[in-house]
């Protein structure tokens, strides 16, 4: 029986691999190296000793307009990088595809929208994007100084387009962060990311 | 930031149009009797290539919502979601409907009514997708006359509506016997109708239990069919129920909760 199953099982493991999970919470997260609108090259290692928040992002989502139009992620964005929070935006779209932008667009939209993430990092081959499994806009991420990714989920609790559900939402994010901070486990650290698709490249 | 879709009022149907869908507030019934529940509608038409999601969306989006403005006494039921399918969205899987969908509301009138007509009013919400997203929403009112007497009136969507109840999940058969087996990494969905079934696919009421876009392998076996499903990478605690719909070769439908037998119930039970 146990042969049996010692047979079947790299079958199956190679199928699922392809969908497995990217990154998972308690472990290290994966070191990326991603170029922001400004040109600056920013490597995860480096902000060793920090706390950093990965936010996967499409100006055009719904569920992403959900939060600029509000201003709660701009709102999350000054309050974290107040505190010494790393916050870098991510956009995977793909050049073709909804949300994709130029840099010098990118740079427009945030000054528009008065964001204030540390960087916004261009990911137009969806290589952090995928590294990280990112799924949706919005999709984020908490890694502690240690470089130890304590939250992978949903911005919030509330999976919709709509604006007033921001006052009454749990934000997960937040409570990772302050959880982390204070000493404390993560209460929350997995959750279904929720809003578009991310995308990539077809 | 939202479609709106300016509405048109005929007798007995209310309907909108947006860029993607268009979408009618429909009644099963011609006319509306007192204390008796009947059926109503938001039957939305896609345009191609365009989805609109289920109760539980999968990977990305949203369900519709509705928004009743009843007159004092009338209540209405909650929506009645026919059988999704697995759309395909970028590396991700939705659950949802193309071309058209008929999500059903049971309303309840008072016993007693005036004669004359009634304004049901809905205020309704949806998220219709390709590859991008739209938030549309229409304000849509139904007219309906107040009818005494036992003879139910029939409208004309009357066979919609049967249509469309062929497509709602049913209760799972009583004598149905379904489980499902926790693996390490998968969960082995048993359904024992008695008979082989080919193929059936499972949609999941609980956002987080298995992994949407992971494939359902599906498999015969003499007393039913087996359906393996990756579990979720947010499941970290035991569930004890599997809850979803099952659609079988058929296209039947079927609401089912499986119990979920954990590795080391046997052995517990052996030892004991």
């Amino acid at each position: 029986m146990m042969r049996l199953r010692f047979f079947v099982t790299p079958v199956l493991a190679a199928l699922f691999a392809v969908c497995a999970q990217a990154v998972q919470v308690g472990t290290p997260a994966p070191d990326f190296t991603a170029t922001d609108t400004h040109g600056q090259v920013h490597s995860l290692s480096e902000y060793k000793g920090k706390f950093v928040v990965l936010e996967w992002h499409n100006r055009e989502c719904p569920f992403t307009r959900k939060h600029y139009e509000s201003g709660n992620m701009q709102k999350l964005q000054r309050e974290w990088t107040s505190r010494g929070v790393i916050w870098f935006t991510v956009i995977s779209s793909a050049p073709g595809q909804q949300g994709y932008v130029t840099a010098d667009e990118e740079n427009a939209y945030v000054e528009r929208m008065k964001a204030a993430p540390t960087a916004v990092l261009l990911d137009p081959t969806g290589k952090l994007g995928h590294l990280y499994g990112a799924k949706t806009t919005p999709h984020m991420f908490v890694i502690n100084p240690d470089g130890i990714l304590i939250y992978d989920g949903a911005i919030d609790n509330k999976p919709t387009t709509d604006l007033d559900d921001i006052p009454g939402a749990r934000n997960y994010v937040s409570e990772a962060l302050e959880e982390a901070m204070a000493g404390k486990s993560v209460s929350v650290p997995t959750t279904r990311p929720y809003g578009c698709s991310v995308k990539y490249a077809h | 930031m939202i479609a709106f879709a300016p509405a048109t009022l005929t007798y007995g149907a209310a309907s909108a149009s947006s860029p993607h869908a268009q979408v009618d507030l429909i009644s099963e019934a011609g006319a509306i009797q007192p204390g008796r529940t009947f059926q109503v509608g938001l039957h939305f038409i896609l345009e191609k290539g365009w989805h609109i999601y289920w109760i539980n969306p999968g990977d990305s989006g949203e369900p519709p919502r509705i928004q009743w403005q009843l007159p004092a006494g009338f209540h209405a039921g909650s929506i009645q979601w026919p059988a999704p399918r697995r759309i395909p969205d970028h590396s991700l899987i939705d659950y949802g409907y193309e071309e058209e969908a008929l999500l059903i509301v049971p309303i309840s009138p008072p016993v007693r009514l005036q004669s004359g007509e009634i304004k049901l009013g809905a205020t309704a919400k949806w998220l219709v997708c390709r590859d991008a997203c739209i938030p549309e929403q229409a304000s849509l009112d139904l007219l309906l006359p107040v009818k005494d007497g036992s003879a139910q009136s029939e409208s004309r969507w009357r066979h919609l509506f049967i249509t469309s109840q062929e497509r709602m999940p049913k209760p799972a058969p009583k004598r149905w016997k379904v489980r499902a087996i926790a693996e390490k990494d998968q969960f082995i969905l048993e359904v024992r109708t008695g008979k082989p079934e080919r193929q059936a696919l499972f949609f999941p009421l609980e956002p987080n239990q298995i992994e949407n876009s992971a494939p359902q392998q599906a498999g015969s076996y003499p007393g039913g069919v087996r359906i393996s499903l990756r579990k979720s990478d947010q499941l970290v605690q035991p569930i004890s129920n599997l809850q979803g719909v099952i659609v079988m070769d058929s296209g039947r439908a079927y609401v089912v909760s499986a119990p979920v037998i954990q590795p080391n119930s046997t052995k517990r039970r052996n030892g004991k």
